[in-house]
């Protein structure tokens, strides 16, 4: 719907990948015929039945795209814990990994390659997607495709998210949400409806992007990209995640939020979420060898009670209640909610629980939607 | 290779027992040396003849004790090998050996000065190749030989050398003298080495400055007994690495401790701050025992002692 949309400001477009691995079912599909198209330069191989892919993946670690015949289940839910609260938003599964090379990305753990991997029968997938979708169009979907890759790094390869925002045209009960640390706007072209599709951008310090959000564009690209969707009448999302402890945090975030006001009006924000960095013990070493500059994984870090290292909760609560009263003295209130976190901080942080809320996932799928809660 | 052995007699002082294939020789005790005097040479010594030389390749303790009793040496003759294939027979040779912390350094320091330590030999050393524990030692001898006597002592714990691996040769060189004097637990040691190596990369200077600036020495020169120098010298490490915990956790526990006191009830918080709850426990042996308890149960629950619990 939107015109000219992929011309946003200070587009950022990651590197490109040198050659394309295609599972022999996929060879003809849309998708790959798309990819091709679209990297003439690339090597194409095809993966023989039963022949592994690290045998295709190149020694020198340079990027890879695979375009799978994906068997398992598209739709899943968000993983959660018992003692923190999660936003319980339904993940549309499109691929795995990610070419953005950002320090703290638990992808590191879980795939150990920059092999991006990316789910080429779609068909499947939006049959896959219809039969939950349709059984019962009163029951809401609050869906993203942001929790294993990033929603837009290839969508000036793959236009897997226009696809998926064409598709979901038909079905009123689905909200999408599309997570990005890039600026591409295609898919908005596509877009029947600004109502239902939620561009987020994750959103740090800039001190934090530099350093260690390396490939990604620089917080004033997205807020701009934020601000043209808001122009066009779409509702952002933005999540601070993670939030980092380091010296002069307090003046970085404060001035994150002074042009996330600079951009956008409480208004075009559907919700905010904050999210202090958090990791499973194997992904600190992984830090420590990719990434010898970060030095926050040294900071006062404890076992939370999922068996992740979290940051000290005095230190963390004193991050979130910093950008939570700078975000409200803008007008931001009722968007504001902490991912991950147990009632004990809520209620320190925002002075409720998602209970208080109704739940958390009943709230944001109401905030997803527009409504009023 | 060795399909015409030859056996020769020699004495003791034309053989050769200079040669660094010989890793772990040491020389006999008296009881080794009354046995051989006893039932003689059962088996050869294998040697090299290099020009007019032999070289001892197995056998030193036989050659020593031999020559101790002033007698002839039998030895077999193997042709001339490379420094891999020689310590490769005298590891074979010495296979019945117990395969002890120092045995297994002194091994590896030879296979790898020659730079070759192959799978085969990490076989007979009963490490697997790949595994965890073979790629410790393989972190262990980049680290200077001067630590393996500590090593062996059990000083140090062979966990360390993944972190040892990457200090400089300035900072492994100011922590030696924790360890030289001191006999840490595995998990100690760690902890010492994984939190001074942090708190310094965190403060951007060198764990030499840190352990400077922490007055680490002093306690290590002080007149505590061993096992207090080590809780001392942790204690101000910790500190050092998490100052907002430890301090949290030094009011805490005397907070808790005053709520248990004269309760007969132990109070813990064991969830780092993540929850507000609350760990009580006791021991009753009767029921008078448990009426006791109750007893100071309803005491702390009517006190203030619980009304700012406890995170702020």
């Amino acid at each position: 719907m939107g015109p000219g949309s992929d011309t946003a400001p200070g587009k950022h477009i990651p590197a490109l990948p040198e050659k394309i691995i295609l599972d022999p079912e996929v060879v003809h599909s849309p998708m790959a015929r798309k990819v091709t198209a679209r990297l003439p330069e690339a090597q194409v191989m095809i993966l023989e039945p039963g022949q592994n892919l690290c045998h295709l993946s190149d020694a020198d670690n340079s990027l890879v795209i695979y375009l799978k015949h994906f068997r398992g289940r598209f739709l899943r839910p968000c993983p959660a814990t018992s003692r923190y609260r999660c936003c319980g938003y339904q993940i549309i599964h499109i691929g795995e990994n990610c070419p953005l090379n950002c320090s703290y990305c638990i992808l590191q753990a879980y795939f150990q390659d920059r092999t991006v991997k990316v789910w080429a029968n779609q068909h499947d997938l939006m049959h896959q997607l219809d039969e939950a979708f349709s059984k019962d169009f009163r029951k809401q979907f609050r869906v993203g495709t942001g929790e294993f890759t990033d929603s837009l790094a290839l969508e000036h390869l793959t236009g897997y998210s226009s696809d998926l925002v064409e598709f979901l045209n038909n079905y009123s009960n689905v909200c999408l949400e599309l997570k990005s640390k890039i600026i591409d706007l295609s898919w908005m072209k596509k877009a029947l409806s600004s109502q239902r599709i939620l561009p987020a951008w994750s959103v740090n310090s800039q001190e934090i992007i530099s350093a260690e959000e390396k490939g990604a564009s620089s917080l004033e690209e997205r807020l701009q990209a934020a601000g043209k969707c808001a122009e066009q009448g779409f509702r952002v999302c933005l999540h601070f995640d993670p939030i980092i402890h380091y010296p002069g945090w307090e003046k970085g975030y404060s001035r994150t939020v002074e042009m996330i006001h600079d951009y956008l009006q409480p208004v075009n924000i559907a919700y905010i979420s904050m999210g202090s960095f958090r990791y499973m013990p194997v992904l600190k070493e992984l830090i420590e060898h990719n990434h010898p500059q970060s030095s926050y994984i040294f900071n006062e870090f404890i076992m939370g009670m999922d068996g992740k290292s979290r940051l000290l909760l005095p230190l963390r609560t004193e991050q979130f209640r910093l950008i939570a009263q700078k975000l409200k003295a803008g007008g931001i209130s009722k968007q504001i909610y902490l991912c991950m976190e147990s009632d004990l901080v809520w209620k320190e942080v925002l002075g409720c629980t998602p209970n208080d809320l109704g739940g958390l996932d009943k709230h944001l799928l109401n905030l997803s939607f527009g409504r009023k809660n | 290779m060795y399909n015409t052995p030859q056996i020769i007699t020699v004495h003791a002082e034309s053989i050769s027992l200079d040669d660094p294939c010989l890793f772990w020789a040491h020389s006999p005790d008296n009881h080794f040396i009354s046995s051989m005097e006893k039932y003689g040479q059962i088996e050869p010594v294998l040697v090299m003849a290099v020009a007019d030389q032999k070289i001892l390749v197995a056998g030193y303790k036989r050659v020593k004790a031999l020559k101790a009793l002033k007698r002839k040496i039998m030895a077999l003759v193997l042709p001339v090998a490379d420094p891999y294939l020689k310590g490769q027979i005298y590891l074979l040779s010495n296979t019945g050996q117990n395969l002890d912390m120092k045995k297994t350094v002194l091994a590896l320091r030879y296979f790898s000065s020659i730079g070759r330590i192959s799978e085969e030999i990490l076989t007979n050393l009963h490490l697997v190749p790949g595994s965890k524990l073979e790629q410790l030692w393989q972190s262990w001898i980049s680290i200077p030989c001067s630590w393996d006597t500590l090593l062996a002592k059990g000083n140090i714990s062979l966990e360390c050398a993944r972190i040892m691996q990457n200090l400089k040769a300035e900072d492994l060189e100011a922590v030696y003298p924790f360890f030289d004097q001191l006999s840490w637990s595995r998990s100690s040691s760690l902890n010492f080495l994984t939190w001074l190596g942090e708190t310094a990369r965190m403060k951007k200077a060198g764990i030499c400055r840190l352990i400077h600036e922490l007055e680490l020495a002093p306690i290590l020169q002080s007149r505590l007994s061993p096992g207090d120098k080590i809780k001392k010298i942790m204690l101000v490490v910790f500190q050092a690495r998490y100052p907002v915990l430890s301090s949290l956790k030094g009011s805490l526990t005397r907070k808790l401790r005053q709520i248990g006191a004269k309760s007969g009830w132990k109070v813990e918080h064991l969830d780092d701050y993540e929850s507000r709850e609350l760990v009580f426990s006791t021991r009753v042996k009767n029921i008078q025992d448990l009426q006791k308890a109750l007893r100071g149960l309803e005491q702390i629950s009517s006190s203030k002692a619980l009304e700012n619990w406890p995170v702020k």
